[in-house]
């Protein structure tokens, strides 16, 4: 039985080599019960837990927050299996530990006796068993399967509870062992201690209910003091000690959100229906109290919370549906769902080939419209003048010429507030605040070179409506599509009417760092700009010619019919002189001027490539600069229509002035050696060029062709492609409106993460990137969610009043509370014992005051809700004789409407007396 | 960010034979011999005069870069003023710049800055530049110094080399040089790439951003 040499009678560990090693057979060893107690024994030596002389005691508990463990699979009999787990406190430098006891009259208790004596453990939060049993390092037996080895019944508890006895007995192990009993989630443990003066018997018990005589603390006494049987008389006893603290539980009940159809396109949707708290949660503590100082019975209770010494709280969350999240999925499910292949005016059943359906660019923009073509759709088969043709839409028209409205709002300013908020956030955060303040602003800084649209663009607005449009489920699953149908059509309605796109009135090309989406409505823009331009011409010119109208039609057709030969010697087009001494080289009393020239098409960067994939198509560099003629030759037109008389060298002398050169000796200006080459497409394309003002030229850059191509591209995009062309516009205005308000929770997040993620999702387009942009993006989003639900929850608006002093301690306390409910959250296991985070100072202080005014003086309540009560009774008593040495009882119950909860240690001296 | 930098497999055009593909771009004033110095480089060839190119050309070389294949499409502009917006329409996605003044001609070097800005402002955030000085062979009718040129390099954080498409003096090393700092610039910002954002960067030659800080100080 006291074989001490373990590695031979290990059955299921693992031993390296282990095949190689003699097995010797131990005879002595018999029984199930006697295999299992050698087992443990040898584990335990093999763990260097015999003999804990040598053994630091542990540190206070105090400084402890993590447990390390390490664990064995040990078999029982036949089929069963344990885990015998060794836990230590996961400490990383040797803290103070506990001084030995001074007092003689304990002198005889080792570290772990002495814990139980002591109010450190109690209701530690941590560690189940430490609050339960004060056993900061212990030794747990569980089942190894959590249903197959489950212990069910007290013979086997029995068994085991004795095997372990003499294993520790014989390790001389004086640590606390623990058998879980029953499954897993009940933390029900029994055990034993046994050191070399006292043995301690840890007794459990879990209940649904308890009777009712034991449901307060002076039952809870009562049983204790039977319990105990202590020998003495009790007035020569020390008195027992009682820790008891409550919870008390505020319900916080999801208001629904007001239907707000007014949608603020100056940002993301942000927020839930729901509340995403379930409860706010007080913790009263009275610690280490005499007995008869704390009263609690059937009709008489001290633990008022108002009363007690400390504070804590702690908040419940729930799964909730947030606004952002969820409208990013459905953009990014788009593309694979069952919309993927349908137009927006497709998806809302609108007939584009209905000659009516042009004409609705104009309602509510131009009532008049609207009127005639009611009038126009009354017919003999339709004498009520139904409207067939409507179809309906899922936004009623008011509301959603409102967004678009919005959305195409002029002068609006960018980010509306900031600079109020900065203020504020300047007052409320005036210390070491500036370093957050600096890392938001860096982040917003590297931020800008994302690939999407300006914050405060029109893009950028259509982006937050069209995501406002997603989420409201409530006006159906296709008002996005009734969203980008109306703003294509308002677009058109710019174009057809000349009007600029607000805020894009200085855009003179695509912005090609910008998103495709973007560049093509500036694009659009350029058109309307170059056909004002255009107009404006023809009207200047009017005068001149008087056979050519302005047409207002459009001319979607080759206008190179335009382009005739006049012959005119009145010179024509002219812009401005080149300079007052240069002269035309033929007629030196002429001076040069600079004609009106035609601009080159801008381009989108899908252009771009277009046409550089077509040159690099062409072998021959003769026929790439070919293919590129076309505004050299209309310069040379126009600058022949406004200098009659001129010459190729006249030409340049404008248009590249290196290569004409001055020759002094022989006083006249030569052309460079480069335009003397014969056949040269510069002197060739001179050679071919007619006097041709630029209006009357054709157009470089047909506006009209590239205008409708543009707006029938967006017109046509399949719900699956419009996801794809506004997905970089929303992600950026997401991540633009979580950075302006990231600010307070810096401390919990890794921000750069959603700026970085999202630059590289809207730089490659591709879908995965975008959802992993998604997932740190609703990281972000959860917790800042939580933070102003919380904040909210505690009355802000009060707190935005108080001093400076106060919002910065809540603000701490509220990110603490977040950061509590993450921790519990990550721990797997049933928390026994009420967490919190502490409220310094009680209802004294401002942060106690708000929960007060929350949970104490709730008007729904006229009693706070109580929903758990735990206490811990210690009293240090000889045991079981009157002569025997002091040693520490102690017991904890935890009383709540689901569990009865009785933990007891029960010591006596070892040594008769 | 290794936009730009393909793999050969990836391309999809019809020429796979290399490993990277850069994209260069030559820009400077009018005649300071952007045409001459690519074809020094290309063909091995000098013209006195080439005709002036219209638009934007290219040509194409293929480098070796240790055991890489490196092509390189190289666009050649035109200088004039007149096509400054076509040609700066081409700057987003160039991996490098050859920005050529002619120590000839003073007006061509006093544009250096102004060409500068121009790329800060049109190219994407890592794009390489060199800063050429060409026709050092006419020393003769030099009128920026060497010194000169140099200073205005170090100021602007570029590299420098004075050159001679006439003579073939540096023309490679230029070429050689931008190649180098441009794959140095990628495996640079790859490693950056793999501490902040573990799935590397699609390779898009299309990809663009806003010009940088740090690119050159101009």
């Amino acid at each position: 039985m006291t074989n001490t040499e373990p590695p031979e009678f290990r059955p299921g560990a693992e031993f390296p080599g282990s095949e190689e090693i003699f097995e010797i057979s131990d005879f002595t060893v018999v029984t199930e019960l006697e295999q299992f107690v050698v087992s443990v024994e040898a584990i335990i030596h093999e763990w260097g837990l015999s003999g804990t002389e040598t053994r630091p005691g542990p540190p206070k508990l105090t400084n402890i927050t993590k447990w390390d463990s390490k664990s064995e699979k040990i078999q029982f009999g036949e089929g069963n299996h344990l885990r015998i787990t060794h836990f230590w406190p996961d400490i990383e430098e040797a803290l103070e530990a506990l001084p030995t006891p001074s007092t003689s009259s304990i002198a005889h208790l080792g570290y772990h006796s002495l814990g139980l004596a002591s109010p450190d453990s109690d209701f530690y939060p941590r560690n189940n068993i430490v609050a339960m049993y004060a056993a900061t390092e212990h030794i747990v037996f569980s089942p190894w399967h959590p249903e197959d080895d489950k212990i069910v019944n007290e013979d086997q508890k029995n068994t085991i509870i004795s095997a372990i006895r003499i294993a520790a007995l014989s390790c001389d192990c004086e640590l606390p062992m623990f058998l879980q009993y029953s499954g897993l989630e009940r933390q029900l443990y029994h055990g034993v201690l046994i050191t070399r003066s006292t043995v301690t018997m840890y007794e459990g018990a879990h209940l649904q209910a308890g009777q009712s005589r034991h449901s307060h603390l002076s039952g809870l006494l009562q049983m204790f003091k039977e319990k105990v049987k202590c020998p003495i008389p009790l007035i020569d006893a020390s008195d027992i000690r009682v820790s008891a603290q409550i919870e008390i539980t505020h319900k916080i009940t999801s208001a629904e959100m007001n239907d707000d159809q007014l949608i603020d396109v100056c940002r993301v949707p942000f927020g839930s229906e729901l509340n995403p708290i379930k409860s706010l949660v007080l913790i009263a503590l009275w610690p280490n109290l005499k007995e008869e100082i704390l009263n609690e019975d059937e009709t008489l209770s001290d633990l008022d919370p108002m009363s007690a010494f400390a504070w804590s709280a702690r908040v419940n969350f729930t799964h909730v549906d947030r606004f952002l999240d969820d409208a990013l999925h459905k953009l990014l499910d788009l593309p694979i769902s069952k919309f993927h292949f349908e137009t927006a005016a497709l998806l809302l059943g609108i007939d584009t080939n209905s000659p009516t359906s042009g004409a609705r660019a104009f309602d509510g923009l131009t009532g008049s419209s609207r009127s005639l073509r009611i009038g126009a759709s009354q017919s003999l088969t339709n004498p009520a003048g139904l409207n067939l043709e409507d179809p309906l839409l899922p936004l009623p028209n008011e509301i959603m010429n409102y967004w678009i409205g919005e959305i195409f709002m002029k002068n609006r300013s960018e980010t509306p507030n900031d600079e109020m908020q900065s203020l504020e956030l300047k007052e409320k955060h005036f210390d070491k605040k500036k370093t957050e303040k600096e890392i938001v602003e860096e982040l917003k800084k590297k931020f800008k070179m994302v690939k999407s649209a300006p914050e405060g663009s029109v893009t950028a607005r259509l982006g937050n409506a069209f995501t406002h449009s997603l989420v409201k489920a409530n006006y159906g699953p296709t008002t996005f599509a009734q969203v980008w149908y109306e703003f294509v059509r308002k677009l058109r309605y710019f174009y057809e009417n000349n009007k600029d796109i607000p805020g894009m009135t200085s855009v003179e090309y695509p912005d090609l760092s910008m998103c495709l989406l973007h560049q093509k409505i500036e694009m659009l823009q350029c058109c309307i700009t170059a056909r004002k331009k255009r107009h404006a011409l023809y009207e200047s010119c009017n005068n001149f010619t008087n056979d050519e109208f302005f047409d207002a039609e459009e001319d979607l057709s080759d206008d190179s019919q335009r382009e005739e030969q006049i012959q005119c010697t009145e010179p024509f087009g002219r812009l401005r002189l080149l300079d007052e001494e240069m002269m035309l080289k033929d007629h030196p009393e002429i001076p040069i001027y600079v004609p009106i020239t035609q601009d080159r098409e801008p381009m989108t960067e899908d252009m771009i490539e277009e046409h550089a994939h077509y040159l690099s198509s062409l072998e021959d560099g003769q026929e790439r600069t070919e293919a590129q003629t076309d505004m050299l030759k209309s310069d040379m037109q126009a600058f022949k229509a406004a200098n009659p008389g001129c010459s190729f060298e006249d030409f340049l002398r404008w248009h590249s002035p290196k290569d004409i050169i001055w020759n002094e000796e022989e006083r006249k200006w030569e052309l460079s050696e480069r335009m003397l080459i014969p056949e040269n497409s510069w002197l060739n394309c001179w050679e071919h060029s007619m006097p041709v003002p630029v209006v009357h030229q054709k157009r470089l850059f047909n506006e009209s062709k590239r205008a409708e191509e543009i707006l029938s591209w967006l017109e046509s995009s399949k719900c699956g492609q419009i996801s794809e062309l506004i997905r970089p516009v929303v992600f950026a205005q997401a991540v633009r409106y979580l950075l302006n308000e990231v600010e307070p929770v810096l401390s919990l997040i890794e921000p750069e993460k959603i700026v970085f993620s999202t630059i590289r999702a809207c730089r490659s387009g591709s879908r995965d990137d975008f959802l992993e942009a998604a997932r740190e993006i609703r990281r972000i989003e959860t917790i800042l969610l939580h933070y102003q639900a919380i904040f909210s929850a505690l009355d802000l608006p009060m707190a935005k009043n108080g001093p400076a002093r106060d919002v910065v301690a809540l603000k701490e306390f509220v990110l603490k509370l977040i950061e509590e409910e993450k921790l519990i959250k990550d721990i797997p296991e049933d928390c026994v014992i009420s967490h919190g985070v502490p409220i310094i100072g009680g209802p004294n202080e401002f942060v106690g005051d708000s929960m007060q005014k929350l949970i104490l003086n709730s008007k729904q309540k006229s009693k706070p809700n109580v929903t758990k009560r735990q206490y811990v009774l210690r009293w240090l008593v000889p045991r079981p004789s009157a002569q025997s040495r002091l040693c520490p009882q102690r017991l904890f119950a935890s009383l709540s409407k689901k569990e009865f909860r009785l933990c007891g240690a029960y010591t006596d001296d070892a040594i008769f007396r | 960010m290794a936009a730009g930098a393909q793999g050969g497999g990836a391309t999809g055009t019809a020429d796979q034979n290399f490993d990277y593909m850069f994209k260069l771009l030559i820009i400077g004033n009018s005649s300071v011999g952007k045409t001459s110095f690519l074809f020094r480089y290309c063909d091995d060839s000098f013209t006195s005069a080439f005709v002036s190119t219209v638009g934007i050309d290219f040509k194409v070389k293929t480098v070796f870069r240790g055991d890489k294949r490196v092509k390189l499409q190289i666009w050649d502009t035109a200088g004039q003023e007149r096509y400054r917006t076509i040609t700066t329409a081409y700057y987003r996605g160039a991996m490098g710049f050859i920005l050529m003044y002619d120590i000839t001609n003073e007006e061509s070097f006093n544009s250096v800055q102004d060409w500068c800005t121009q790329i800060k402002t049109y190219s994407w955030e890592n794009a390489q530049v060199v800063l050429v000085g060409n026709k050092c062979d006419m020393d003769n009718e030099r009128v920026v110094s060497m010194e000169r040129g140099r200073q205005l390099a170090d100021q602007l954080g570029l590299q420098f080399f004075e050159t001679s498409a006439k003579e073939n003096i540096n023309v490679k090393a230029v070429f050689e040089k931008l190649v180098e700092i441009i794959c140095d610039k990628m495996a640079e910002s790859l490693d950056k790439d793999q501490q902040q954002q573990p799935k590397g960067q699609k390779l898009d030659a299309t990809t663009t951003q806003k010009p940088p800080q740090q690119s050159c100080n101009c």
